[in-house]
């Protein structure tokens, strides 16, 4: 299979990211619009519905080495949360606690990335954690 | 200015176009949104390329381009919405404080969890270094740690858990002679507010450190550790260090002094000043376990357990030495025939 070079990936991704064309739940892009190597960029997720996360909005930070998309992304929650793959002091999302990070594929996008951390919220395991108050951050 | 189409998705999959100047603030847009949806300005969150739209930034700010999507959050009070949207940095310092917002849909599952691993208590906290605490090592961690509310809502809910006092006192011999002060102590609400206090427990961090130069015996007990920075609680200040500067009216611990006395051989003093600080002393004597023999401390605990039906003396004092001298809980223990 061909490999898709790292900046067009990313500027698809962009693309993706600016025009809203997933499912709405989450949202990312470039922190810095003019970060011609599009290595920072700003997630949020959306809290799912029925569980302690609706009606909140989680703020994240991907960093995209140049080695992306061989290799995973670093993610970070900006705003607090209290999940287990997220390291709770500094909001480090741990490689080894999700799994699309764990077993990272190069065809996996940022926005996977964003949509399983929303699926580990609405696990039922997880949707009832007590969480912090909204808006503290890490 | 260009004025430009966005394409606005509520949470609800709705879309609308707006089509709006750049030079706009996201205020306005969402008045130009609100025109469109029943949405109020106030309650709308907005959010492009990752990031939440502030109020008062231009859509230009966000280099919103044409045909771009901006995705929609209805809040559920405007407060709400001024929390997400605020600037970094503002950490709701007010409703971490405030016990009553952390503790009601609290379940206490996670305590008992802990209750089964005395060593590891503080584990349960994200990791709370009970040595960290008073042997002044890594301020740093313990720093982030206080500022993390879930610590503090673990905290109020350990406090309120006789199981947690019961713990505590199990994790060292040298608690156990002043079992009831403790208890008393740390269901005093004026001490658990101290707890849930981030300051408060800075400045004990900041005292233990600067106690933790004279302190080799610390390494003790872990749990006693944690605690013998604590006694800096009653100070307000760090540098209240001195024996008889510190204020006895806000010192809880101040209750512990006269057990304290009675349980520590090395204490020649024959009293304490109003206002001694304990954790002065803890610093400069090394915990020492009561010398008097469980069966004399625990006198009554083990007739009580005798006229239960307790008979096997050994187990009875076995138990309660586990328990810090808790009958109840070596009742438990006894039953559960761990012991």
């Amino acid at each position: 299979m061909a490999k898709v070079p790292r900046n067009f990936k990313l500027l698809e991704e962009l693309e993706k990211g600016e025009k809203g064309l997933g499912d709405g739940t989450c949202s990312y892009g470039l922190s810095n619009g003019e970060d011609i190597y599009m290595s920072n960029w700003n997630g949020t997720i959306i809290g799912p519905a029925g569980t302690i996360h609706e009606n909140r909005i989680y703020s994240l930070k991907l960093y995209c080495d140049e080695n992306y998309p061989e290799s995973p992304p670093i993610v970070h929650f900006i705003s607090r949360i209290n999940l287990p793959c997220v390291n709770q002091h500094t909001g480090k999302v741990e490689h080894s606690r999700l799994s699309c990070l764990a077993q990272w594929k190069s065809s996996n996008s940022l926005e996977d990335i964003l949509l399983e951390l929303r699926r580990e919220m609405a696990n039922p395991v997880n949707k009832k954690l007590p969480q912090p108050p909204e808006g503290s951050l890490f | 200015m260009p004025e430009i189409t966005i394409t606005v998705k509520s949470s609800n999959d709705q879309k609308y176009n707006v089509k709006i100047d750049t030079s706009k603030t996201v205020l306005e847009f969402k008045q130009a949104i609100a025109e469109k949806c029943d949405t109020a300005a106030d309650r709308q969150r907005l959010i492009y390329s990752g990031k939440v739209l502030k109020d008062v930034d231009t859509l230009e700010t966000y280099k919103i381009a044409d045909g771009h999507t901006v995705h929609m959050v209805r809040g559920s009070t405007p407060a709400a919405a001024d929390g997400s949207t605020t600037v970094k940095g503002s950490s709701s310092q007010s409703s971490q404080r405030d016990p009553t917002t952390q503790t009601p849909q609290a379940n206490p599952t996670p305590v008992p969890s802990t209750i089964n691993t005395p060593p590891n208590l503080f584990g349960g906290l994200g990791g709370f270094p009970s040595n960290t605490l008073g042997g002044g090592g890594n301020i740093d961690t313990l720093q982030s740690l206080l500022g993390n509310p879930a610590t503090m809502q673990y905290m109020s809910q350990m406090l309120q858990d006789p199981r947690f006092v019961d713990n505590v006192i199990a994790m060292n011999p040298q608690f156990a002679s002043m079992a009831p002060q403790l208890r008393q102590m740390m269901q005093d609400p004026e001490f658990q507010a101290l707890m849930s206090n981030p300051d408060a427990l800075r400045n004990m961090a900041a005292l233990s450190s600067y106690m933790g130069g004279a302190s080799g015996p610390f390494t003790g007990g872990s749990g006693l550790t944690g605690f013998a920075g604590l006694g800096g609680l009653g100070s307000t200040t760090p540098s209240n260090t001195a024996p008889n500067t510190s204020t006895p009216a806000l010192n809880p611990f101040s209750l512990l002094n006269p057990s304290f006395a009675a349980g520590n051989p090395n204490s020649t003093q024959p009293s304490m000043p109003a206002g001694f600080d304990p954790s002065f002393l803890w610093g400069f004597n090394p915990p020492s376990t009561p010398q008097q023999p469980p069966e004399e401390r625990f006198q009554t605990q083990l007739q009580q357990l005798n006229e239960m039906g307790f008979w096997d003396a050994q187990k009875n004092i076995r138990a309660l030495l586990a328990c810090g001298g808790n009958v109840n809980a070596a009742i438990e223990m006894l039953l559960s025939g761990t012991i």
